[in-house]
């Protein structure tokens, strides 16, 4: 699989696990405002046509997030982000998916559910990726439905200018218009952000 | 004083180690699956149609015969048979008299030949043309034995008589054609494979834009390496529509020698180290060999493409000088293209 850039789950992992040290007995909470993040991860991205079923395929992402929450409510999260699709295993007629690697921005909007002092948010919008496929010379655009599940967990005793970091785990869900093809990806992120709470936090 | 939650209605504790360390081995369990898995066993109904015009109809003062169209299609030919594929047909004009051929590469007998080449709508069949293409009009077409006829036609040109040969259009093939053709034959999968002039006006598509020029001249800087990206941003809303829009059949996997305002050469020479066939065919064959760039037992039109692109750019680009002719008509510089859509097919595989 050609890869348009690397990043591996594991290495996550490896960095993110101390990290999760910041859990503490009594942890501090989210308020409503802005929180800006980023994440990444590997996702399994199938693609199936008119005349195959779903071949599998694997891939990865990274992604800044923006977004804006109040009370229960997440009326905008905006991402943008990179990703890259492996091809995807043959069929009985050696046909296969090409893989394909690119940009997307995306807009959800959603529901932001609290338990402890962790978040967790629900979210659906659409986005629009430039993409090229791998190792050729035709590119193109696409349309797609996402959606995720993001779970936030705020760090303790910690703070970097009022700003309360946090780190995300999610389940992002992506259903691609490719031409003739569509794709359908669900994969794990794991990544880190910071909340600005209108307001302040004690 | 910490603030509660709004929402907190537990005094529950969760271990968040805990849902770290399950998240991220989920993560590693996720990306460490084998992804490909491994290749099925050749299936018998790939079937495939070679057509070379290398001897083409002389007038008296114009021979418009090519030096390798039938060694390209013998070659591939027998490729193909020891890659899994029933070659149906071998249409091919020559004057080597120790090459098989079924008939004459004619507009009817190529029309009739794809029309025969599968009755099994879970087939996969394959088109390969050698031979002369051209352009009339804006329309790019490939040149069937019929095309040319005997007669010719004198002109003058500062004060010298020259001749050119009498063609007969109607028996040129289009792609339109070509494409009607192959997507009336049952089929799951069509690969089509041109090795003439201006054959990249045969590759087309409305889901995918091909970055690379369709007349690329290293001299003036015009290289596939540009515009990539910046071409589907200037056409990206219309992409994203006809991307929406798009269903039904796949598209034919088409690969091309060269672009739709380019010649592709016949004339390798042995002198250079390289086989008896077409600049592109020449790379096409060894791709075989030397173009599974993933590793995994087959070659695919796409890593053809890549292998026959690399080299051809490496090899024949490199070596000749840029050169333009005194008319600015054209270099020695070329590039294979493929077509864009999502698919790819196993063209050499371990014989079924």
């Amino acid at each position: 699989m050609k890869r348009g850039f690397k990043l591996s789950a594991a290495i996550i992992f490896l960095v993110l696990l101390p990290l999760a040290s910041w859990a503490s007995p009594e942890p501090r909470t989210l308020a409503p405002g802005i929180r800006a993040d980023f994440s990444g991860g590997a996702h399994i991205a199938p693609s199936y046509d008119d005349q195959t079923l779903l071949l599998p395929a694997g891939g990865e992402a990274v992604s800044l997030g923006l977004e804006y929450s109040f009370l229960h409510w997440i009326p905008l999260r905006a991402e943008i982000g990179a990703f890259t699709i492996g091809s995807s295993s043959y069929d009985e007629s050696l046909f296969k998916f090409r893989a394909f690697w690119g940009y997307r921005i995306a807009a959800m909007t959603g529901l932001r559910f609290g338990f402890g002092s962790s978040e967790l948010d629900i979210l659906a919008g659409a986005a629009l990726s430039a993409s090229r496929f791998s190792g050729l010379d035709q590119v193109t655009a696409f349309a797609s439905a996402v959606g995720a599940l993001r779970l936030k967990v705020p760090s303790s005793g910690m703070t970097i200018k009022g700003a309360l970091p946090f780190m995300t785990a999610a389940i992002p869900f992506e259903y691609m218009f490719r031409g003739t093809a569509r794709t359908v990806s669900a994969g794990i992120d794991l990544g880190f952000g910071l909340a600005l709470p209108v307001g302040g936090q004690r | 004083m910490t603030r509660k939650h709004p929402f907190n209605s537990s005094n529950s504790r969760i271990s968040i180690p805990s849902i770290f360390a399950s998240v991220a081995l989920l993560s590693i369990a996720l990306f460490s699956c084998s992804l490909s898995g491994l290749a099925p066993k050749t299936p018998a109904n790939r079937y495939a149609l070679v057509i070379g015009v290398q001897d083409y109809p002389n007038s008296a003062h114009v021979d418009n015969d090519l030096s390798y169209p039938d060694d390209d299609a013998s070659d591939l030919a027998t490729l193909l048979a020891s890659s899994g594929w029933t070659v149906k047909k071998q249409l091919i004009s020559t004057s080597d008299g120790s090459i098989a051929t079924d008939g004459s590469p004619t507009y009817a007998n190529i029309k009739a030949a794809i029309d025969s080449l599968s009755t099994d709508d879970s087939a996969t069949i394959l088109v390969y043309y050698s031979g002369h293409g051209s352009t009339d009009n804006g329309t790019p077409y490939i040149i069937p034995y019929d095309g040319l006829t005997t007669t010719e036609t004198p002109y003058s040109y500062y004060g010298q008589t020259y001749y050119y040969q009498n063609d007969d259009l109607a028996k040129w093939i289009t792609p339109a054609t070509l494409r009607s053709w192959m997507e009336a034959v049952p089929a799951k999968n069509r690969v089509l494979i041109l090795d003439s002039c201006y054959s990249g006006g045969f590759i087309t598509g409305a889901n995918a834009v091909d970055t690379a020029p369709d007349d690329y001249c290293q001299k003036y800087g015009t290289t596939a390496d540009t515009a990539i990206l910046l071409a589907a941003l200037s056409n990206f809303n219309t992409l994203v529509a006809n991307n929406l829009a798009a269903q039904g059949t796949r598209d034919i996997v088409a690969l091309s020698a060269a672009g739709s305002g380019e010649v592709s050469w016949d004339d390798l020479g042995v002198s250079n180290g390289r086989s008896n066939n077409g600049v592109f065919t020449n790379y096409l064959l060894k791709a075989a060999e030397s173009g599974d760039v993933d590793s995994d037992g087959y070659v695919t039109v796409a890593e053809a493409y890549s292998y026959a692109k690399k080299n051809v750019k490496a090899n024949w680009n490199a070596d000749f000088w840029n050169y333009i002719d005194a008319y600015g008509d054209y270099s020695f510089d070329f590039l294979p293209h493929i077509s864009g859509g999502t698919g790819d097919i196993a063209l050499y595989a371990p014989g079924g």
